[in-house]
């Protein structure tokens, strides 16, 4: 795997949807639970920065703020704490503007609306006002962690939307890409042969061009007579 | 593997006050029958979702002494393991099985003494055949398990040691099992528990409205 395909690969993604990559790929889904806060347009694509928390013990989200970089998607583990917020506005402003592409948290958030605004895409189990306190307990950034019951490595590729969120290890995102995009090109051949009167089973096996293919044929036969 | 003997009979709660908390498998995870208890290092298992199959593939890979360690891949509607693929790990000598997904025949895993942890008990069988994947670094109840990396479970749920770590959380654990030791006495002459850890300072700062500073009980 090299770096430009990787980068490919990531670039890729941002037209090819979670859920095609959930017809192509087994693991890696995180938890439905865990969801978009508000309607967070687009397909938000990124490399992960990891943050493990203890319960109620926001203590090392700052640390994680000063290595995000462009592009980056911050994945939060609150281990297993839903009460308290992990996350809110000044929060996601100092991640907007270090460029984060998206916060994806096995635990709660607070202040929706001024995310909303700022349109920092976030996926949350759920929305809290009690938030957590610098305990000082254990965690730290970078860390192998878990996010709905998917493990998340420091470089994973996240790919979210408003369906769901999948992580990948880089290597197979590079794998899955291709059949992920073959997979998501027939989808506008696919739409043109349902709403020309089309059969959906007609299509099963077939790829894109031979969808065409057939689409034209019937375009033909149609004017032929 | 090292022998870990006096670990290997701790407490579950000890082992977590070692680790700091984190390692501990979701609550949700729990005994699959009373008194079970397991100890040994993790063979880990990732099923695809409602794939009992992976399962088989561990009993057919996994060595003695070793516990099944089973991310059920966020599906708990089936069951993953029950008593004939129990029957077949005991055979092997595998220690036990936890998972974040279901099992079942629970009444005749406690026959056997088979030790399970699981989120969920239902007699439905997880049916999909396509096969997962073992030897992977897992996801158990929000705990990353690795291969080789400890587990204990015991009736108040289960924690993960990581394997470099496992002498030095013995040591820790021996310890603290030698202060509790010691507080139990202390406690039986009369101290009282909040001293012994020392949170009574936290809990009455201001010493005049401690109940114990009028002159009833132990103070220290």
């Amino acid at each position: 795997m090299t770096d430009d395909a990787l980068a490919a690969a990531i670039e890729g993604f941002r037209s090819v949807p979670p859920a095609t990559i959930g017809h192509v790929r087994a693991s890696g889904f995180v938890d439905t639970a865990i969801r978009a806060i508000y309607r967070v347009p687009g397909i938000v694509v990124g490399r992960a920065v990891t943050l493990q928390l203890a319960p109620g013990d926001v203590s090392h989200t700052r640390d994680a703020l000063n290595v995000l970089r462009a592009g980056d998607i911050l994945v939060i583990d609150q281990a297993g704490d839903r009460h308290a917020a992990c996350w809110g506005e000044m929060t996601s402003l100092a991640a907007k503007v270090r460029g984060a592409a998206g916060v994806i948290i096995d635990g709660s958030c607070t202040d929706l609306v001024e995310i909303q605004e700022m349109g920092m895409p976030t996926f949350a189990r759920g929305l809290a006002v009690l938030v957590g306190r610098r305990l000082g307990h254990e965690g730290g950034v970078n860390l192998p962690v878990t996010c709905g019951g998917v493990v998340v490595h420091p470089g994973d590729v996240v790919v979210a939307d408003v369906n769901g969120i999948v992580v990948m290890p880089p290597a197979d995102a590079v794998a899955v890409y291709p059949i992920a995009r073959e997979y998501e090109d027939r989808a506008p051949h696919q739409r043109r042969w349902i709403l020309g009167g089309g059969l959906l089973s007609d299509l099963t096996g077939l790829n894109a061009k031979e969808i065409e293919a057939k689409v034209a044929a019937r375009a033909g036969g149609a004017t032929a007579g | 593997m090292i022998s870990l003997t006096q670990l290997a009979e701790a407490a579950a709660a000890t082992v977590a006050d070692a680790l700091g908390s984190t390692g501990v498998v979701d609550p949700e995870v729990r005994p699959a029958w009373p008194g079970a208890r397991l100890f040994g290092p993790a063979f880990t298992v990732r099923c695809y979702p409602g794939s009992i199959i992976t399962v088989h593939k561990a009993l057919l890979e996994a060595q003695p002494g070793e516990v099944l360690v089973v991310d059920a891949g966020n599906d708990a509607t089936g069951a993953l393991f029950g008593a004939m693929m129990a029957t077949d790990a005991q055979q092997r000598g595998i220690a036990g099985l936890v998972t974040d997904g279901a099992v079942r025949d629970t009444a005749h895993l406690a026959e056997m003494g088979f030790p399970c942890f699981a989120r969920r008990v239902t007699p439905r069988v997880g049916t999909n055949r396509r096969v997962g994947t073992t030897g992977e670094i897992v996801a158990c109840g929000g705990a990353v398990v690795r291969p080789g990396d400890y587990v204990l479970g015991d009736a108040d749920g289960v924690v993960v040691i990581p394997r470099e770590r496992a002498e030095e959380i013995e040591a820790l654990v021996v310890a603290t099992q030698k202060k509790e030791d010691d507080w139990r006495r202390r406690m039986l002459a009369g101290e009282r528990v909040a001293d012994l850890i020392g949170f009574r300072g936290l809990i009455y700062p201001d010493s005049s409205v401690d109940p114990s500073s009028s002159g009833h009980g132990a103070r220290k």
